[in-house]
């Protein structure tokens, strides 16, 4: 996310980090152990990581910033639904 | 040859022809008497993740989402045959049923928030560990630190989450919380909002926003009611 861009939908890897908490955190369970790591990586914890650096970034932006936004959102950041291939 | 599974549905409509999933495999419905299911065939019994593979997952749900509210399976839901999937939601037919009434015409929204003062990296660790501690003493010491830490990470979470609550309280019909750890920074709230109700849900935020600016918010979605399917386990 960059220090001007106010929605993070434009940034891929926030949409995936998102898309990953949600389908492979939850949901139904019908059967065992899902496997949900990428040689050695836990595919769940690194998608974490990345939803926090982005709030960190844009609470440090609302800080710098705050009361000067024109953009329709406001300073409220929405992440939109990812496009279909 | 497995069956992957993706969601299940109040009906046994059919998936839009040309829809792929998992490893673009063609998907189709089965009908589970009183439910329906969209699923493909994989490999395997086991399907290992991968961010492609989710995205499968999740385009092959919101599809579904298009037309009516689906219960969507978490990633990774894989049987040997249709038999055992057809058992599997006999076994539970009474929650799956409670389940979709509950989010029938509904769609999760979803709340990321920082709170001040809890840990910023590695969610999900645990705080206590530490490597090469020097004594018992000092074991225990760290561990009464971190666990102060954590209540007062959780008091602060929850005085961010009533505020985000109190916003958008008249619009949702269920709220589901977690935090990504003991004492992490990121606090989710999911909720549950009828699908009238996204527009306004949204302007909701946004005035909460506009009234502190400080406060470090996203909201995502619509998703499919992923974090409300509580009840149906394996």
């Amino acid at each position: 996310m960059s220090a001007d861009a106010l929605e993070p939908a434009d940034d891929d890897a926030l949409v995936l980090s998102d898309l990953l908490s949600h389908v492979l955190d939850k949901g139904v369970v019908i059967t065992g152990d899902v496997i949900i790591s990428i040689a050695g990586i836990d595919l769940i914890s690194v998608s974490l990581s990345v939803l926090i650096t982005a709030l960190e970034t844009l609470e440090r932006r609302s800080v710098g910033i705050s009361g000067r936004l024109s953009h329709p959102l406001g300073d409220l950041s929405v992440l939109r639904p990812p496009h279909d291939a | 040859m497995a069956i992957y599974l993706y969601c299940v549905l109040r009906t046994t409509r059919e998936p839009p022809p040309g829809l792929r999933g998992i490893d673009a495999a063609p998907v189709r419905a089965v009908d589970l008497s009183g439910f329906g299911a969209w699923v493909s065939d994989v490999a395997t019994t086991t399907v290992v993740a991968s961010p492609e593979r989710a995205q499968d997952h999740d385009r092959v749900v919101r599809t579904a989402l298009d037309h009516e509210t689906p219960l969507p399976a978490r990633f990774g839901q894989v049987v040997a045959a249709e038999s055992e999937l057809r058992a599997a939601v006999w076994e539970r037919r009474a929650a799956f049923e409670a389940a979709l009434d509950r989010i029938d015409g509904s769609v999760e929204m979803t709340v990321r928030m920082l709170v001040p003062g809890g840990t910023r990296t590695q969610p999900g660790g645990d705080a206590t560990k530490a490597e090469g501690e020097a004594s018992g003493r000092a074991y225990l010491e760290r561990v009464a630190a971190a666990q102060r830490e954590e209540r007062n990470v959780l008091a602060k979470a929850g005085i961010i989450r009533e505020r985000v609550s109190s916003a958008v309280g008249p619009l949702v019909r269920a709220e589901s919380f977690a935090s990504a750890g003991a004492g992490s920074s990121l606090v989710t709230l999911s909720h549950l909002v009828p699908r009238e109700h996204i527009d306004a849900y949204r302007r909701a935020l946004l005035t909460l926003r506009q009234e502190d600016p400080a406060l470090a918010i996203m909201v995502s979605g619509p998703w499919a009611p992923y974090s409300f399917t509580e009840g149906i386990g394996a």
